[in-house]
C-alpha cells in the first residue's frame, strides 16, 4: 500500500493537473471499448455457430483490432489507475473487473493455442466442437461483465 | 412547467436518479449498446474502406440485427439518463450536437444497410467498392466518433 500512496502523492497530481487529459482518456477508452467489442462480437458469435456467411478461417483476421482496442483501454486504464491508485485498488468492482480481464486473457490464449489452428478445418464441414463454442460464449459473457464492472466502479466501494 | 421539468419529475426519472441500481444500470445499458453498435459499425466501415479484405461484406448483413438491438439498448439507457437530468441536457450544447450526430449516423447506417443488401454480393465477387459507399463509410465513422466525443464533453462542459 505504501507504493500506492507514493504514486498518489507524487504521480496522481500530475495527471489531474492537465485539465483536458481525463476527458481525452475517457474518449479513447470508449473508442477502445468499441473496437474490442465489435471485433469480439463478430468472432464469438461465429464461434457459437451463428452468421455462417462469415468463414471461420478468416475470423482471426479481426484479432489485430482486438489488440488495438485492448491496447487503447490498457494504456488509458493504466493512467486512470495512476490517477487514484489507492481508491481503485480497494474498489470491489475494479478488483472483479481485473480478475475477469485476466480470465478473458487466458481464454484468449486458449483460443490461440487450441482453436485458431483448427478454424480452417471447421470451414470444411468438420463440426465445431463444444469447447470452441464454450470459448466464444465465455468471451462474450466475460466482456459484458467487464464493461458492467467498469461502469459501476464509481458507485461501489 | 417546461416539458424537460415534467420529464425530470416523473417517477421513472426519480428512480433513475435515486435508486442505487437505476443510474449505474442505465449507464451500463447505454455503454454496452454503444460499444456493440459502434464496434460493429466501425468494423463494417473499415471493411468498406478496404481493410480486412478476406472478411466477406455479406457476413455483415446478419449482424445488422444485432447492431440495431444494441442501438435500442443504447437508446433505452440514454432516454433513462436523459430523463433523470432533462433540464440539464436540453441546455447542453455538446448534448444537442451529440443528438444531431447520433440521429444522422443512425440514418446513414440504415441507408448503408439498404445499399449493402444489393451491393454486398457484388463487392464480394468483384472486390470493387464504389466511391459513394466509401464516402458513406467515412461519414458514418466520423459521425459516430463525433458522437462519442460530444457525449463525453456533455459530462464536462
Amino acid at each position: 500500500m505504501a507504493a500506492l500512496y507514493w504514486i498518489y502523492a507524487n504521480i496522481s497530481p500530475h495527471i489531474y493537473a492537465i485539465s483536458w487529459l481525463w476527458i481525452l482518456l475517457e474518449i479513447l477508452h470508449y473508442i477502445g471499448l468499441c473496437l474490442l467489442l465489435g471485433a469480439l462480437f463478430l468472432m464469438d458469435v461465429r464461434l457459437l455457430g451463428f452468421n455462417r456467411r462469415l468463414p471461420l478461417g478468416v475470423i482471426n483476421d479481426l484479432v489485430p483490432l482486438v489488440y488495438i482496442g485492448f491496447g487503447l483501454n490498457l494504456i488509458t486504464g493504466l493512467i486512470f489507475y495512476l490517477g487514484n491508485p489507492v481508491s481503485y485498488t480497494l474498489n470491489p468492482a475494479f478488483q472483479v473487473k481485473m480478475l475477469l480481464i485476466l480470465i478473458a486473457g487466458f481464454n484468449g490464449v486458449f483460443y490461440r493455442w487450441k482453436i485458431y489452428p483448427q478454424l480452417a478445418a471447421w470451414d470444411r464441414g468438420v463440426p465445431v466442437p463444444l469447447y470452441a463454442k464454450s470459448v466464444g460464449a465465455l468471451s462474450l459473457f466475460l466482456w459484458l461483465i467487464v464493461v458492467y464492472c467498469g461502469r459501476v466502479i464509481p458507485y461501489v466501494g | 412547467m417546461a416539458i424537460s421539468e415534467w420529464i425530470e419529475a416523473t417517477t421513472f426519472a426519480e428512480w433513475v436518479r435515486t435508486s442505487p441500481f437505476g443510474w449505474p444500470l442505465m449507464l451500463y445499458m447505454h455503454s454496452i449498446g454503444m460499444g456493440i453498435m459502434l464496434g460493429l459499425g466501425f468494423l463494417l466501415g473499415m471493411r468498406l474502406l478496404g481493410l480486412f479484405r478476406r472478411v466477406p461484406v455479406c457476413a455483415f448483413l446478419p449482424m445488422f440485427r444485432l447492431l440495431w438491438i444494441a442501438f435500442i439498448v443504447n437508446i433505452v439507457g440514454g432516454v433513462a439518463i436523459f430523463s433523470s437530468r432533462a433540464t440539464f441536457f436540453v441546455a447542453s450544447i455538446p448534448f444537442l450536437l451529440k443528438m444531431v450526430s447520433v440521429i444522422t449516423a443512425a440514418i446513414l447506417t440504415a441507408d448503408m444497410q439498404r445499399k449493402l443488401v444489393v451491393a454486398a454480393p457484388r463487392i464480394d465477387s468483384t472486390g470493387v467498392i464504389t466511391g459513394p459507399l466509401k464516402a458513406l463509410s467515412w461519414l458514418t465513422i466520423s459521425l459516430w466518433l463525433f458522437a462519442i466525443v460530444s457525449g463525453r464533453l456533455t459530462a464536462y462542459l
